[in-house]
């Protein structure tokens, strides 16, 4: 399972981090990052949730 | 007859969560998503934004293909339901009657008009794709704009028109603007941004007639005043689309009224979006919103819920929206309705605004002005019930200041 964030789509809502703040960081220029070392299953709906819930769609899980 | 599946009725952001959710969780039966527009879902923030402004092209939520490929879902559009039997379980769509085992409403909500304005033509309302394209071509440098009501999506219409070389003037008939998305205190503040950015907000404006034949001409005021006007945008809040339930003996208050799983009352049957009213257990109480992170949180949890064979989950919120005003960010997470609303840093004239409201000793609600990271560490306390002094000192430490 592997989160891909698209860094020209983000702008910085922070919806992600609000909702799993142990995967997602939005950093100081305002963009997502992944801040998990790695995702296990128990991560999955919580990246789920992140990426239905990203107003720019930004957030996509492979695997 | 087809088996019955799962129906969603409405090709918003919350249809179409609800029928990726609901092809998650393994459901593998007919899965129908019925939209009254031909366009396949799109994004509607970016129709006061970008889609103006930069004439920037429809942004899909999902394409067709996908939908129909990818998630094998029996897309309809164009189609509008008409009726629910919830004792029959069925969906009325022209002369069909379409069976369910499980239902989603996300039918939305629509621009409220006011009554005898709307017959000349140059008077919009903006909620759809086919509006917007409307308002796109009716502007031109030097127009002059009249926007009726200071709301979000006049607020941000009149920055977009401003940005494209308008006159632009905004109308509101209350003494302060957005007193109900962030109180009255903040409501002010906010007012001042638009002041900062050259936008003539009139407070206490009370619209009279809409004057011209065919194209509009002017608008004018209850104390006489007359505005010309080439282009009136009437943004006077949008209402949650029930009609069609008439007859269903679903509850219906401003919104179809759900429990805290959304489940609308009968069986199989759950509401989603703009269109659902819902007991929100993170502040014990009903409430409806009309905002993007909050319509595509329902939708996946009103699909899961249609589809379950066990329990259904509950659907918990701290509602959250933003709204650009040319480059300024506002951001509100939480309810507006509060004891008090507090400035902890800056302020919306110099673009670096941070207010917290308090209920008892509970922080319930925080709106930012270019602030986002703040506002999204207190999303996360508000959803904790953090306390109020703990709020305002993350506050005081995460927050940027301008200059
Ligand atoms: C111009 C604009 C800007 C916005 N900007 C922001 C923003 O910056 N931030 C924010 O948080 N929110 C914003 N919003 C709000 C956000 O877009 C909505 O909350 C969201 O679209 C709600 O999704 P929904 O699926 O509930 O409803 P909708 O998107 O309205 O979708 C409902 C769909 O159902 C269809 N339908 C209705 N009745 C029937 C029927 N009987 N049968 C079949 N289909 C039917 C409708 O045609 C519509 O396509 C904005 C909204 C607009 C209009």
């Amino acid at each position: 399972m592997e989160v891909r964030i698209d860094a020209a789509a983000c702008v910085g809502h922070g919806v992600c981090e609000a909702l799993a703040p142990h995967i997602f960081e939005v950093d100081d220029d305002g963009k997502a990052q992944v801040v998990a070392p790695s995702l296990d299953e128990a991560d999955r709906s919580d990246v789920e949730n992140a990426v239905n819930q990203c107003p720019e769609q930004a957030l996509r899980l492979l695997g | 007859m087809s088996t019955a599946g799962l129906v969603v009725v409405g090709a918003g952001l919350a249809g179409v969560r609800a029928v990726e959710a609901a092809r998650r969780t393994g459901f593998a039966g007919p899965v129908t998503l019925l939209g009254s527009e031909s366009d396949a879902p799109y994004d509607r923030p970016p129709l006061s934004k970008k889609f103006l402004t930069e004439s920037a092209a429809l942004k899909y939520l999902r394409t067709a293909d996908s939908l129909r490929d990818e998630l094998d879902v029996d897309l309809r559009l164009g189609e509008t339901a008409t009726a629910v039997d919830p004792a029959t379980r069925t969906v009325t769509v022209g002369d069909q009657e379409l069976p369910y085992a499980g239902l989603v409403i996300a039918t939305g909500s629509t621009a409220r008009l006011l009554p005898g304005m709307h017959g000349p033509a140059g008077v919009h309302t903006l909620r759809s794709h086919a509006d917007a394209v409307a308002l796109r071509s009716a502007i031109r440098p030097g127009s002059r704009v009249v926007v009726i009501g200071a709301g979000f999506i006049g607020s941000e219409f009149a920055c977009s028109a401003l940005h494209l070389g308008a006159h632009v003037t905004v109308l509101e008939a209350a003494d302060v603007p957005l007193v109900r998305a962030v109180g009255p205190a903040m409501g002010e503040a906010l007012g001042g941004l638009h002041v900062r950015h050259g936008i003539d907000v009139r407070c206490g404006a009370l619209v009279e007639a809409v004057i011209g034949r065919d194209t509009v001409e002017a608008v004018r005021l209850a104390d006489g005043q007359v505005l010309p006007a080439d282009v009136v945008l009437v943004g006077v809040g949008a209402a949650p689309v029930t009609d069609w339930l008439r007859g269903s003996g679903l509850t219906i208050e401003d919104g179809v009224v759900c429990d805290a799983t959304l489940n609308a009352g009968a069986p199989g049957v759950y509401a989603a979006g703009d269109v659902a009213r819902w007991h929100n257990p993170t502040f014990d109480r009903s409430m409806r919103l009309e905002h993007w992170t909050s319509a595509a949180e329902q939708g996946a949890v009103a699909g899961r819920n249609a589809v379950a064979t066990g329990g259904p989950e509950t659907c918990d919120v701290v509602p959250y929206f933003w709204s650009d005003w040319v480059s300024d960010r506002i951001q509100f997470v939480g309810v507006p309705e509060s004891d008090e609303a507090v400035t902890v840093v800056g302020s919306a004239e110099t673009g670096d605004l941070l207010a917290l409201y308090r209920t008892g000793d509970r922080v319930t609600g925080a709106l930012g002005v270019n602030q986002r990271r703040a506002v999204l560490r207190l999303r996360l306390m508000i959803g904790q019930r953090a306390d109020w002094q703990a709020a305002v000192e993350l506050a005081r430490s995460t927050t940027v200041r301008s200059r």
